[in-house]
């Protein structure tokens, strides 16, 4: 598949899951938790995005702004609960504002809540997180205000969680950490982060074997994060990024959802009815995922972290 | 990306003295554990089955060391078979068994792998002579890499035939059609593996068979596939490939110094390697595996199952596969 087919074929997987997205969303909208509701909202953000000018079936401003009314009313009717949902998973809150587009009123007021809210609770998060993520929550905010300066980066030097064997060994949360740093050090790909020659060494032999790793697992939800990093260290050249773009799309559903290892869902379902809500927990985030990593890959002049702040590298 | 990045003097030395240790030890436990491969001490009936796998494959042990063990080490092999040849293939009974099943390869390997060890028996070899010259034994339909094992096995026993060649049954393998390394299954990657160690002798002759194309697949597909069962803790098949990137010539990649390393590392305190639990083949009844639960030699017939194969496999690692010094 060529560069210009699989754009296109992004565009309907994308507008598919998007469309299936928000009828998720607006059926299951009184259910589902902060954090469910940030990660709809992420995922309805990413599709618009990655749409761009595409027919106003694909419009879910209303379905966002249905999103924003139930966040910003579960953050005033329960503050409490908000307050340690905000600083549990920082990230996703910030990120939420982010992809939300900045020219509409309702998620301009969403992203000035978000900013408040960070403004009000970073010195509990700075207590409560670690530090990579602690820089990754100022950089996020940095972008919502639109500020001309970055956190400092460098903080970050040394952080690349290296050991000999990490490679073969490192487990699933070392895995995603690494990848966070990498996801920082690059501001989603506008930095060139300055990385010591065995951190280069290192990302450039195992990011690739993790990523053939994964494909092979048919994990669906950690060939997503690290498709989008091998994007930002610009290693889209390795036959390993290509295959990540291939499997993801081929994890389309014909009802537009993403999700992966069906049969195993299907089958735990039948023998424990109660035991998963396979639209919710599986479903959700994996379309949200895979909708956010086909807006990174292949419709990245449309994601926010696009637009040029910092060093930039030469495109 | 595949890294190369020749092994230091120093690895290679940390990496020498471990094994030796490592396969005194898988040996000891071997050792404890003779009767399991005996079909006629098996704790139950239905064992006979269960133990004519891994008798053979002691035995192919056996015939690898025969040229290949270190000489201090050698007669601890000579005594494996000695047991196999005078404990069971002795008992007519056995032989007879053997033949009744000769389609299953088992009736050429057990005999050409003691033969190697100096053991004859020439009205056997005359009965597996009439089974190649009546075209049963050649003609059997068979996967592949079951097919070259039975060529190895008739070359090895002396035994001599027209066709197929090994070229000709090489090219009908998956092997031979480069598979894509994403969907290669474990079935698979045991095929892949078994057709290099046949074609090779287990890594001891050049395969001839193989053409350029097939050497540069190699190149590319046995480092990411040992990468991916090591990081699956899958031993049994990181010993195989780890024997596979020997064969093929490429002790230079980093990953064969990482597998080496993280293989011994892995070995059990008794010895042993653990296998991965598809392997658990003397627990392969649910019935009897039930019972075997509640009982200690019942529990040790089982970890005797899953773990056998992986051990003798990190032998036959340790035998032809360690980095030269």
């Amino acid at each position: 598949m060529n560069g210009q087919t699989i754009h296109l074929e992004s565009k309907s997987t994308v507008e598919r899951a998007g469309k299936w997205l928000e009828c998720f969303l607006r059926t299951r909208l009184f259910e589902l938790n902060q954090q469910e509701l940030c990660v709809g909202l992420i995922g309805l953000s990413c599709a618009s995005r990655a749409l761009g000018s595409c027919p106003a079936t694909t419009d879910f401003s209303a379905t966002v702004g249905s999103l924003i009314g139930a966040l910003l009313g579960k953050w005033t009717s329960y503050q409490d609960e908000s307050r340690h949902g905000f600083i549990d998973d920082p990230v996703t809150r910030l990120l939420s504002a982010v992809f939300a587009a900045p020219d509409n009123t309702e998620t301009a007021a969403y992203r000035h809540a978000v900013q408040e809210q960070w403004h009000a609770l970073e010195e509990q998060v700075t207590l409560a997180s670690a530090h990579h993520r602690v820089l990754t929550c100022r950089l996020l905010a940095a972008l919502l205000d639109e500020s001309p300066e970055l956190p400092d980066l460098s903080l970050l030097s040394g952080f690349v969680p290296m050991s000999s064997f990490s490679h073969y060994l490192a487990d699933a949360a070392s895995i995603q950490e690494t990848l966070e740093v990498l996801t920082t050090l690059t501001a989603h790909g506008r930095l060139l982060p300055e990385l010591t020659q065995p951190e280069v060494d290192f990302v450039q032999k195992t990011l690739p074997f993790w990523t053939f790793y994964y494909i092979k697992e048919r994990d669906l939800d950690s060939v997503c994060p690290l498709a989008r990093t091998l994007k930002y260290l610009h290693l889209e050249a390795l036959s390993e990024y290509g295959e990540a773009i291939r499997y993801i799309l081929r994890q389309a559903r014909e009802d537009g959802s993403f999700c992966t290892q069906d049969m195993s869902c299907k089958c735990q379902s039948y023998l424990l009815p109660e035991s998963i809500d396979v639209d919710r927990e599986m479903r959700l985030p994996l379309t949200v995922a895979s909708i956010w990593t086909l807006l990174e890959c292949l419709h990245s002049s449309e994601s926010p972290f696009h637009h040029p702040f910092g060093v930039l590298i030469d495109d | 990306m595949i890294n190369a990045n020749k092994m230091t003097a120093g690895e290679t030395q940390e990496i020498i003295s471990a094994s030796r240790e490592a396969e005194l030890r898988a040996l000891q436990w071997l050792t404890d554990r003779l009767d399991y491969f005996n079909p006629f001490r098996a704790p139950d009936a239905q064992t006979l089955n269960k133990t004519i796998k891994p008798l053979a494959e002691l035995a192919l042990t056996c015939e690898v060391a025969n040229d290949s063990a270190a000489a201090d080490r050698l007669p601890i092999y000579r005594n494996f078979a000695r047991f196999i040849w005078d404990e069971v293939f002795s008992v007519e009974a056995f032989r007879e068994n053997l033949l009744e099943r000769a389609s299953g390869g088992y009736a050429f390997s057990i005999y050409a792998s003691l033969r190697k060890c100096g053991f004859e028996h020439l009205a056997y070899r005359q009965k597996l002579q009439e089974l190649i010259d009546n075209r049963y034994a050649l003609g059997y339909e068979q996967l592949p890499f079951v097919k070259l094992n039975l060529l190895h096995n008739l070359k090895t026993a002396g035994f001599t035939w027209t066709k197929p060649s090994f070229k000709q049954v090489y090219a009908t393998s998956q092997l031979a059609s480069h598979p894509d390394l994403y969907h290669v299954t474990v079935l698979d990657a045991y095929a892949i593996t078994h057709v290099l160690f046949f074609l090779t002798d287990f890594g001891r002759v050049e395969a001839d068979c193989l053409s350029d194309a097939d050497r540069s697949y190699l190149r590319r597909a046995l480092p990411r596939l040992t990468e991916y069962y090591i990081r699956r803790r899958d031993w049994d098949l990181s010993a195989e490939f780890l024997v596979c990137l020997k064969s093929a010539g490429l002790e230079d990649l980093s990953v064969y110094r990482d597998a080496w390393l993280l293989l011994l590392a892995s070995q059990n305190e008794d010895g042993s390697f653990t296998g991965p639990d598809r392997l658990n083949q003397a627990d392969g009844d649910p019935v009897t595996a039930k019972g075997a639960e509640t009982s200690a030699a019942g529990e040790k017939w089982n970890s005797f199952g899953k773990n056998y194969h992986t051990t003798l496999v990190a032998l036959l690692a340790l035998m032809v596969a360690l980095p030269p010094t």
